[in-house]
Order: C-alpha cells, then structure tokens, then sequence
C-alpha cells in the first residue's frame, strides 16, 4: 500500500514537471528564425505584385507569414525608425518593399539603385491599389537579407 | 498678353496639382494593453499614411502581420483565427478627417493640436472614433504624433471567447502610440 502511494506521488509529480516545462516552453518559445529559413515560393517581383493585383484573398492565402525570395531592381533605399534598412523592388506602379534587421542591414549598405537582387524575407502584406491613400500600396517583407 | 498666357499655361498645371498630399510608409504604431495576468505590449513599423493639408483627410492603413511581440506565443495568438484572423484580415484601416483643420498653418513651423474624427476598420467592422493628436511642421517636415485608446475591442470581433460563459481573458481598451514622419508626395 504505502509504495503504491509512493509510486503514485512520484508519477503525479512527474506530471506536474512536465506539464510545467511544456508551459515554460510554449511561454518563452524562441521567435521564428525568418533569415535562416529557406524560401516556400522563388518569384519575381513584378509578377508577385500581379498575383496580389489580380487575385487578393488567393494570395493572400498563399503568401502571407511564408518566407518568399524575390527578385528585382532596387528602386529606392530607405531607413525605418528602428534604424533597418528598407529596400524597395519596384513593379509597375507598386513594389515590394524589404526591411532588413540590424543583423542583415550590412546587406543593404553594399546596395545602390538600379541593382539587380535576389531577396528573401517573410511576406506580411501583399500589393494593391488603395483608393482612400489614392496610392499603390507595396507589398512588405521584413526580416530580410541577400541571397544573391 | 501672349507671354502671360504662355505664362500661365505652364503654371496651370503645378497650380492645379499643388502639392498638398504627405506620406508616409514607415509609421510606427505600438500597441498596450493591461490584463490581470501581464502588461501586452507590440510594435509595427510599417504603418502607412496619408495626409491632405487641402482637406484635412487622413488615412492610416496598418498591416497587422508586421505587429512584434516579445512573446513568440503572443505574437502567435494574437494572428490567430479567433483573435485578429490575420490572413483573412491582414490590414486595420482608419480613415478620417481633421476637424481643426485652420488652425494648422502647414507653411510654417510649429506644434498644431489637431482632433481626428472617422472611421477605424478591424475584422470588417466599422466604427466611427474620435482622437487627439499633434502635427508638428519643422523645415518642411512632417511629423504626425498621437496617443489614444481603443475602446471595446471585442466589438470589432477581436479575442471574442466562443462560450458565453468563459471570460474574456483580452483588456477591453488597447492605448495606441503612434509616430509617423511624412514626406511631400
């Protein structure tokens, strides 16, 4: 009796800590590592910008929170608030437009406009013409670097 | 007479497309919330904006996947289906009009208190909002500040529990911080 009790006081507490280190686990699970992820999808970026042009929620469906590589001209370089680099692939009337991370940033220096690039990064929104901004709203890539 | 008219067919065109549009692609909005549990807290650097000094019409349109937490799993659930559903919904947008609109002498440097009254669209529903901000002009810079709480969330379907019964474990107010730096269209 007294070591089935032991036995199952061990088994419950057992439990417990696994449960616990699942939850610590879950809690601080680590961020998704986007730069060293390899690209779902390799396109250009004039027909990236078509695909979410011409068919919204299809691409919306397809790219969104994937790793995606594309291809273009650089057609501006820019700086965010945090000090990243933001380059833009230009297509048409719109674009796409890739920030970089304090890490890739060294990257993007090396850019000049008119360069032709291949760049991967995860996609958070797609391309299309915004009729209250009256603007050609880029498409966003962020966490990204240089693959070629 | 003839180098007038000539004159004015040359102006006609900057007068009739004067530039009165700024914009701005890399806004920075934060969001904060309370629980019981712990402080919530985000960034999104990629806010983009627009500002009519003609019309006092602003808009805002925030992608709502480029939120960052520090919390991987927040970040997670706060994409999700039941929460902001991001893939199906991935924009929060926010149309509107300053109603102050003489006070601000855009031509000249300053710190202008404005009031922005409009439409704030999250998960397709739509609910008109009023806030304060400041718009500060320094050497032909624009710079767009704000603080303001988002009242309710729940009504725009967010982190809505699917029982009745089960509370709502999400702060009902979410305080925005928002600082934009625009630029001549």
């Amino acid at each position: 009796m007294k070591k089935s009790i032991k036995v199952l006081l061990i088994a419950i507490l057992a439990g417990i800590l696994i449960a616990g280190g699942i939850i610590l686990y879950m809690f601080n699970m680590p961020h998704r590592d986007v730069i060293g992820e390899d690209a779902k999808f390799n396109i250009e970026a004039e027909q990236f910008v078509n695909e979410f042009m011409t068919n919204t929620s299809e691409s919306n469906a397809k790219y969104l929170d994937n790793v995606v590589e594309v291809s273009g001209t650089v057609a501006e370089i820019n700086e965010d608030q945090l000090k990243q680099k933001v380059v833009l692939l230009k297509a048409g009337n719109s674009g796409v437009n890739c920030t970089f991370t304090l890490e890739t940033n060294p990257d993007a220096e090396n850019l000049s406009i008119g360069d032709k690039v291949k760049i991967k990064g995860i996609v958070r929104m797609g391309a299309s013409y915004d009729e209250d901004l009256d603007l050609a709203e880029y498409a966003i890539l962020e966490k990204c670097n240089i693959t070629k | 007479m003839k180098k007038i008219s000539l004159l004015l067919l040359v102006l006609l065109p900057t007068l009739l497309f004067a530039q009165t549009k700024y914009v701005t692609r890399a806004g920075h909005a934060n969001l904060f919330s309370t629980t019981v549990a712990e402080d919530i807290t985000a960034d999104n650097y990629k806010v983009t904006s627009t500002i009519d000094t003609e019309t006092g019409a602003m808009v805002f349109v925030i992608p709502v996947q480029s939120f960052e937490f520090e919390k991987a799993l927040m970040q997670k659930h706060f994409n999700q289906a039941n929460f902001m559903d991001s893939k199906q919904y991935p924009k929060i947008k926010f149309k509107g009009e300053i109603t102050n609109l003489s006070t601000v002498k855009w031509k000249e440097d300053g710190k202008y208190p404005v009031t922005v009254e409009g439409d704030l669209t999250i998960k397709d529903v739509t609910k008109s909002i009023s806030e304060e901000g400041t718009i500060t002009i320094k050497g032909g810079e624009l710079t767009a500040n704000s603080v303001f709480v988002v009242k309710g969330i729940s009504d725009y379907n967010v982190g809505k529990p699917k029982s009745k019964k089960k509370k709502n474990n999400v702060a009902e107010d979410i305080k925005i911080t928002y600082k934009g730096t625009y630029k001549v269209k």
